[in-house]
């Protein structure tokens, strides 16, 4: 696969001192670059085709069905294994084993012989095997409060209750989505270099595309079920709906085991964003027109948002910076530039900014998405041997110098312990003293550093790091990650995840809504963040017929 | 390090004999393994690369890692010294185990730049054949020249941005290994998990509890969200 890297001028990008702080990267939302967006465009735009190829499934959601996804050059077929909902023992967290549907997406046409062998082995979870070319293995239940509702509506020949529908958001939520290796899947790195699910997460963002799809067309088969005469559920309706997500800890983890994709992504999201806030703002002109257009949607969307947040930024708050990038256009003195325009929106804090910068990406999309085909990274770090001590202990100065910050003598840096559970391997974080046996799954990468310039430091300065690392094994590892991504700037958040003051929430979020795509991502206990993957996303019908590439930020619909 | 027992008895698997496994899972499971029997966290990675290019140099490294995955972890911190004799390094692995010595082999060849590199006090020897496959991912070349004993020069990196180049056979078709061979050294890996409890659970911070500690609820069950997801009053 091509993992080259862009040329981009790092001089572009924000101070990493100040924007990989945690709670800055919360504030990053989803843009056309985030990977469900960029999935949902280039599907409209190609015009791929889902087919339902079969459909069995009982009167209590028992059975199996069959999606085929025609993408340019490529057939991939979706696998639908369906459950009656059981409400003993349900549980969204991965430690679960009932599932309301299990999800498997593969290569190539799917037989009779993989759904059997699909069948046995995903329960099994990470006991399992995948058959051969399967890309992605998922899961997810139904929305406890809101799929029987719009059931028994359409059932009885009503649209289901739009004020229920826009606070719930989903029929269907996540529950796992795995690929790039775990169970005998592909490795995404192997993928060729024209395969359409080449990019970061798309692989797994069409299988959560193709649950939220299985999630319209099961609610509407048991309705029809119940009533042959029910209605279907109107098509805007249907777009409103997401699919839900929950993402906890494991995400954490994720950005720690991934900096060369956190530093690309990031790369790339600034130098579009860059590109974007340097081009002349010119009043009236069809791009002025179109961020007002897009200003205007995203104010109503945020507005109307009903949902709380706790350690993130109310959407109101954002709606209202927002407001202050339209006064500043309908000014006496309009900005010169798109940047300065939604710098307006600075005196509210940087939410809003980065929604004004999402919405200067939409102006010129093919501009935006042609940085799209340098995310994929070789995320290989390789050491240096050859280096010396004191390059060594300067390169930590030079960009390791925010591990300073936290004084590890304190115990409130070192109050928890992140550790994985032997049931089903669930990310847990406790009070070390809870967990005296438990292993220290967290990237300590302040400990690590101040640890490694200790012993460095009455070291030869002119000795080779091959040489230091030959009598200091342990410190491999840290001495591979620092040198492998030196020189780049947006690889590790600067945190201490072992801190009592540390919210995991922040970083989740930068992952589900930035990465993701997801709106509406909410917060709980610091550390849960819930949301919603395609809210108004098109559906498949939508995007076979190649009219459905405007749809972020969509509005409450009116009551029917 | 940990306390917790090492089970024998394994749960009994069905399926077939041979079972193909990604490089993901035999970097996760390598990692596991190592980190039960007591390798430090930052010695770990660069030996499971050189198992994984054994395992795809068909030197077996899995059935290496464990047979002799103690021996790896034990030895794994443990320095290594080097004399010169000539144009020659000679590295005194001391015991370490072969794997275990070999990024620390890779790492001073690469930084010392000698015509020859010589070998000694490594168990299991004979998996230093797995160095000249490992060298390549470091810009080395290293060719063998009788027992412990390799020729040495700089090699142009053959990196093509898909990773590195010993995994590439297993990062494309992965490979495959003895079923019961793979579930033991699955099981061993998931000794670095820690036994779940009532302490545990409520680490999961999934969990609502009551003014009196019990568990009423869980996040991410949409009836019973009295926190994340409540609509606020607008």
């Amino acid at each position: 696969m091509q993992t080259a890297a862009p040329d981009t001028d790092p001089a572009l990008g924000p101070d990493p001192e100040a924007f990989m702080r945690p709670e800055r990267l919360a504030t990053l939302p989803p843009t056309r670059l985030s990977a469900s967006r960029a999935l949902i465009n280039r599907m409209s735009r190609e015009r791929w085709r889902i087919e339902v190829v079969r459909f069995d499934i009982d009167d209590r959601a028992r059975g199996d069905a069959l999606y085929r996804v025609h993408a340019p050059g490529r057939t991939f077929d979706f696998m639908v294994f369906s459950f009656e909902p059981k409400l003993e023992g349900r549980t969204g967290r991965i430690i679960g084993t009932d599932w309301d549907m299990m999800g498997a997406l593969v290569e190539g046409e799917a037989g009779e012989a993989d759904m059997r062998a699909t069948r046995a082995e995903f329960p099994k979870l990470y006991a399992g095997r995948a058959t051969p070319g399967t890309l992605v293995w998922c899961r997810s239940n139904r929305s406890l409060r809101l799929f029987d509702h719009v059931i028994e509506r359409l059932a009885s020949g009503r649209q289901p209750d739009v004020d229920e529908l826009w606070r719930v958001g989903y029929l269907m939520r996540n529950t796992g989505l795995d690929g790039n290796g775990t169970f005998g899947t592909r490795s995404y790195l192997a993928l060729e270099d024209d395969h359409p699910l080449r990019g970061p997460y798309q692989a797994q963002m069409l299988s959560a595309y193709l649950m939220r799809e299985f999630s319209f067309d099961l609610a509407e088969h048991l309705a029809r079920l119940a009533n042959p005469g029910a209605v279907r559920l109107d098509a805007d309706l249907k777009r409103l709906l997401g699919l839900g997500n929950g993402s906890a800890l494991g995400l954490v983890f994720f950005a720690n085991n991934h900096p060369a994709l956190l530093d690309r992504w990031l790369t790339l999201r600034f130098a579009a964003v860059a590109e974007a806030r340097a081009r002349p703002a010119v009043p009236g002109d069809a791009e002025w027109n179109r961020a007002a257009e897009l200003l205007e949607r995203a104010i109503a969307f945020y507005d109307e948002d009903p949902f709380r947040y706790h350690s993130f930024t109310p959407a109101a708050t954002v709606a209202d910076g927002l407001r202050l990038i339209v006064k500043a256009m309908a000014g006496a003195e309009p900005p010169r530039t798109f940047g300065e325009l939604v710098d307006a929106a600075a005196e509210v804090g940087p939410d809003a900014v980065e929604v004004g910068n999402a919405i200067l990406l939409e102006l010129r999309p093919e501009t935006t998405d042609a940085w799209l085909r340098y995310q994929p990274v070789d995320e290989t770090l390789t050491r240096r041997p050859a280096q010396r001590v004191g390059e060594l202990r300067e390169l930590l100065d030079r960009e390791y110098a925010w591990t300073r910050r936290f004084d590890l003598a304190d115990p409130a840096q070192r109050r928890f312990r992140w550790y994985k559970s032997r049931d089903a391997e669930e990310p847990r974080r406790g009070p070390v003293d809870e967990v005296p046996e438990g292993f220290e799954w967290a990237l300590d990468l302040p400990g690590d550093v101040q640890r490694l310039a200790r012993a460095l430091r009455d070291e030869p300065a002119g000795r080779t790091v091959g040489e230091f690392l030959a009598a200091h094994p342990a410190e491999r590892a840290t001495v591979q990650r620092v040198q492998g991504l030196a020189g780049r700037r947006y690889h590790s958040p600067h945190m201490n995840m072992l801190a009592g003051d540390f919210t995991p929430a922040h970083i989740v979020r930068l992952m589900n809504a930035a990465f993701h795509g997801l709106d509406k991502t909410v917060d709980g206990l610091g550390r849960n963040v819930l949301g919603l993957l395609f809210h108004g996303a098109p559906v498949a019908t939508d995007l076979a017929a190649g009219h459905a590439a405007d749809w972020i930020y969509p509005r409450r619909p009116e009551e029917r | 390090m940990t306390t917790m027992p090492e089970t024998t008895a394994l749960p009994e698997e069905t399926g077939p004999d041979v079972i193909n496994v990604s490089l993901r899972e035999c970097r996760l499971v390598g990692y596991r393994v190592l980190w039960h029997h007591g390798a430090p966290a930052g010695a770990i990675p660069a030996i499971v690369d050189a198992i994984v290019a054994a395992e795809a140099a068909g030197l077996e490294g899995l059935r290496a890692l464990h047979a002799d995955g103690a021996a790896i972890g034990a030895t794994a911190a443990r320095p290594v010294t080097y004399t010169r004799a000539g144009d020659e390094l000679v590295i005194d692995a001391a015991g370490k185990h072969a794997l275990a010595a070999v990024p620390d082999i890779v790492d001073l060849a690469a930084a010392l730049g000698d015509a020859a590199v010589l070998v000694t006090g490594a168990e299991r020897d004979e998996l230093l054949a797995v160095l000249p496959h490992v060298a390549p991912d470091h810009g080395l070349a290293l060719a063998p020249d009788g027992p412990g004993r390799f020729r040495c020069r700089p090699a142009t990196p053959s990196y093509e941005g898909s990773g590195p180049p010993s995994a590439a056979g297993i990062l494309h078709d992965g490979t495959d290994v003895p079923a019961h061979l793979w579930w033991a050294l699955f099981h061993l890996g998931n000794l670095a998990l820690t036994p779940d409890s009532v302490v545990s659970r409520r680490h999961t911070g999934r969990s609502v509890f009551d003014a009196q500690g019990r568990i009423v609820g869980e996040l991410g069950e949409d009836a019973q969200e009295p926190d994340a997801a409540t609509p606020a009053i607008r």
